[in-house]
């Protein structure tokens, strides 16, 4: 049975969410504060997690200092763990983790445009053939997203090269946080390491869904097939 | 003992309606803009200090920074200068010492931090009075000190 090592900070909040959603589609589980991880935690397991929250209250900027410390307390096991094979996934906070720990393309994830915190569902397009994260999903599908700070942002020119060269794994229908492209997921080249700013994890069974007659699917919400992909991939 | 400073704003901000700093709406057409100042007090290798602040500070995509100490916004009616008053837990503070009291063999000592926020405001009218209603609004006196230029 594949394992999951999902990496817990002070302010993370969707870490019970997440596990559940990972037990579902097959994983053992594992979730660990990063203040005790070690890169014993990391070897063991073929797919690491970074659930969403509020890491650190977002100081400085969200994901900066779930960076600095998983740096301190991990070194580089994350880098290895990618380079020898393995799998990372970070969901709206794990995305900005992610993103900051140089594993994911180079990019930003700031202030929404409107400034402010925006809970709504987001209506997704699905970008990447090759994603395994995606691979049974359906070309649109929505999922429910929360963020304040989840407007990508790149270095000039590096987000259409992204989209040329395959590491947007998905892009919003309508943008409201005003992200570069309208990009709401990237993946690495190798399409080992994901993150997105909407929470699959939130969308589990279809009673989760804000419509009370959703029929899409008659067992799970869309953001099974997440985890169920990468599962699927691991096994 | 070195004195660092850091003056980091977005890239991407631009000058938002001032009247959502405030409970109720004024009339005056002013705009506002916001920085966060760290200043450091560092012992040993300064260089090496200031790298790993700007590496904690900083994010290059996304942020600019000024560090020769100069105001990093010009041309406002007055900025409100805040922070956490001494005594009270600043947890943005206590989470960058924390960190650098975590990491092993680095060449400097980091003394004291300080986080002043910024906010300047844009645009004509009674400074005296809007300094008076912006300080009202903006800083809660149970935790701030601050101060106007």
């Amino acid at each position: 049975m594949p394992h999951a090592l999902l990496l817990k900070y002070p302010g993370t909040n969707c870490d019970v969410e997440t596990e559940r959603a990972l037990s579902a589609a097959g994983f053992s589980t594992q979730v660990q504060p990063i203040a005790t991880a070690t890169p014993a935690h990391v070897s063991k397991a073929q797919l690491i997690v970074f659930s969403g929250g509020f890491s650190y209250g977002d100081y400085v900027m969200s994901g900066r200092l779930a960076q600095l410390e998983t740096e301190r307390f991990l070194g580089d096991a994350l880098q290895k763990h990618h380079a020898a094979g393995g799998f990372l996934f970070g969901i709206c906070n794990g995305f900005q983790i992610l993103t900051k720990l140089g594993i994911l393309p180079r990019a930003s994830l700031i202030l929404n445009k409107s400034e402010r915190f925006e809970c709504m569902w987001d209506r997704l397009v699905k970008v990447s053939r090759t994603c395994p994260f995606t691979q049974l999903l359906p070309d649109e599908f929505e999922l429910p997203s929360a963020h304040a700070e989840g407007r990508l942002v790149c270095d000039p020119g590096d987000a259409q090269k992204y989209l040329d060269n395959g590491c947007v794994a998905l892009q919003y229908a309508d943008n409201h946080n005003g992200s570069e492209l309208r990009i709401a997921g990237l993946q690495d080249p190798t399409g080992r390491a994901m993150g997105l700013m909407p929470h699959p994890e939130r969308f589990l069974r279809p009673r989760h869904h804000y419509d009370p007659d959703w029929s899409g699917d008659p067992d799970w919400g869309w953001g099974y097939y997440f985890f169920k992909g990468v599962f699927e991939a691991l096994r | 003992m070195a004195t660092l400073t850091f003056e980091v704003l977005s890239r991407f901000q631009t000058a938002a309606d001032a009247n959502k700093l405030l409970y109720a709406p004024i009339a005056d057409k002013l705009t506002y803009n916001h920085t966060r100042l760290y200043t450091a007090e560092c012992s040993g290798d300064e260089s090496a200090a200031r790298a790993y602040l700007r590496g904690v500070l900083v994010d290059p995509i996304s942020q600019k920074v000024e560090e020769d100490g100069k105001p990093a916004l010009t041309g406002e009616l007055f900025c409100i200068s805040y922070e956490i008053k001494k005594g009270a837990l600043d947890l943005e503070k206590e989470a960058i010492m924390t960190n650098y009291a975590g990491r092993q063999g680095l060449p400097f000592t980091l003394r004291a931090l300080t986080i002043t926020q910024n906010i300047y405001i844009f645009g004509e009218g009674d400074k005296e009075a809007l300094i008076e209603r912006f300080c009202k609004d903006v800083c809660n006196p149970a935790i701030h000190t601050w101060s106007v230029r």
